[in-house]
């Protein structure tokens, strides 16, 4: 499946405006309406659905030290409850599998 | 009560998220490396973290960026990996309210999760002044910028990225950030539905579509789910 590719500057551009889109629009849309509890669980649900959807695949096709970085990162946060520090477990989960296997 | 913005609520703001703030540069630097990894030049990447201020969607758009660039899974991904500013956004309003709307447009630019989170538990304690909200973005922001600025100049300097681990930042801070949000049948629903579907998408459908599709499934499945219960 192809799609449309532009190039680095209007990419860059184009991801500034939906980003700041996403900062203000909430706000805009109560001033005029309250967010429906429809919308609020649909975006609750997509905001944690997008990093799966990032996540699974990689883990699934990654190698041994990607399947562990993520089961460590799961058992680190469990444990300490900080995600740059259940972060950096994970990653030193697979330089410790690249460097032993 | 209604809503000020000063320049004394900054700095309440500013003193608040000093010690989440530290975390910063480090997630700075591993985006600053990622991006150097992923080709970007110095100027990209510092215009990224300038401009986009969101970490989570830097990292998640670093594997699509080349020459051509694929906007629309580009673009989806950037939203939907930023969607919960949305409800954050929404959060602030009727605190926000009385404020003129070049304010609360202004002020929203450096909204990010910590920043609202310690600025809406304040609010919870008698803080009117979105200045609050504001200030501790703007210590985010410029921690992003140094950690992301350190990442860059090191980049070059680093030996083979798999064995540094390099290529697995991303997807271990993202597993770290679900982590923390976990809700029990709330969240395991939508994310099973969205790793399964996902999943299928990627073996039989080329390029990022599949996480646009597993997100979209994740998505209605949280709506789907609440109605059917």
């Amino acid at each position: 499946m192809t799609g449309l590719e532009v190039s680095m500057g209007l990419a860059l551009t184009l991801m500034v405006a939906v980003t700041y889109f996403t900062r203000i629009s909430g706000a805009v849309v109560m001033s005029f309406i309250p967010l429906s509890n429809k919308v609020k669980r649909f975006l609750s649900a997509i905001s944690g659905s997008v990093f799966v959807a990032i996540i699974v695949p990689a883990a699934v096709e990654g190698d041994l030290a990607a399947k562990a970085a993520v089961i460590m990162a799961v058992v680190a946060s469990i444990f300490l409850r900080n995600a740059v520090l259940a972060m950096l477990t994970g990653v030193m989960s697979a330089i410790l599998v690249r460097a032993v296997i | 009560m209604t809503a000020t913005f000063s320049l004394k609520g900054m700095l309440r703001g500013a003193r608040d998220i000093a010690p989440v703030s530290m975390f910063v540069v480090p997630f700075g630097i591993a985006f600053g490396i990622a991006a150097s990894q992923a080709g970007l030049s110095h100027l990209t990447s510092m215009l990224m973290s300038a401009f986009v201020f969101a970490g989570a969607s830097q990292f998640a758009a670093l594997p699509l960026w080349g020459d051509y660039i694929p906007i629309l899974p580009l673009l989806f991904i950037t939203f939907a990996v930023n969607a919960r500013h949305i409800l954050m956004s929404a959060s602030l309003y009727p605190w926000m309210k009385a404020l003129p709307w070049t304010t609360k447009l202004g002020s929203l630019t450096l909204l990010s999760d910590a920043n609202f989170a310690l600025a809406m538990k304040a609010h919870e304690k008698g803080e009117w002044d979105v200045g609050h909200m504001f200030g501790g973005g703007l210590v985010l922001w410029t921690t992003w910028l140094i950690g992301t600025a350190i990442g860059i100049t090191s980049g070059e300097f680093l030996g083979d990225p798999r064995a540094l681990g390099l290529d697995v930042v991303m997807i271990t801070f993202f597993t770290a950030l679900l982590a923390g949000s976990w809700k029990g049948m709330e969240t395991l629903i939508p994310w099973t539905v969205a790793g399964i579907v996902a999943l299928i998408a990627f073996y039989t459908i080329d390029g990022s579509w599949y996480i646009i599709i597993g997100a979209l499934a994740g998505g209605i499945a949280g709506v789907l789910r609440h109605d059917g219960a």
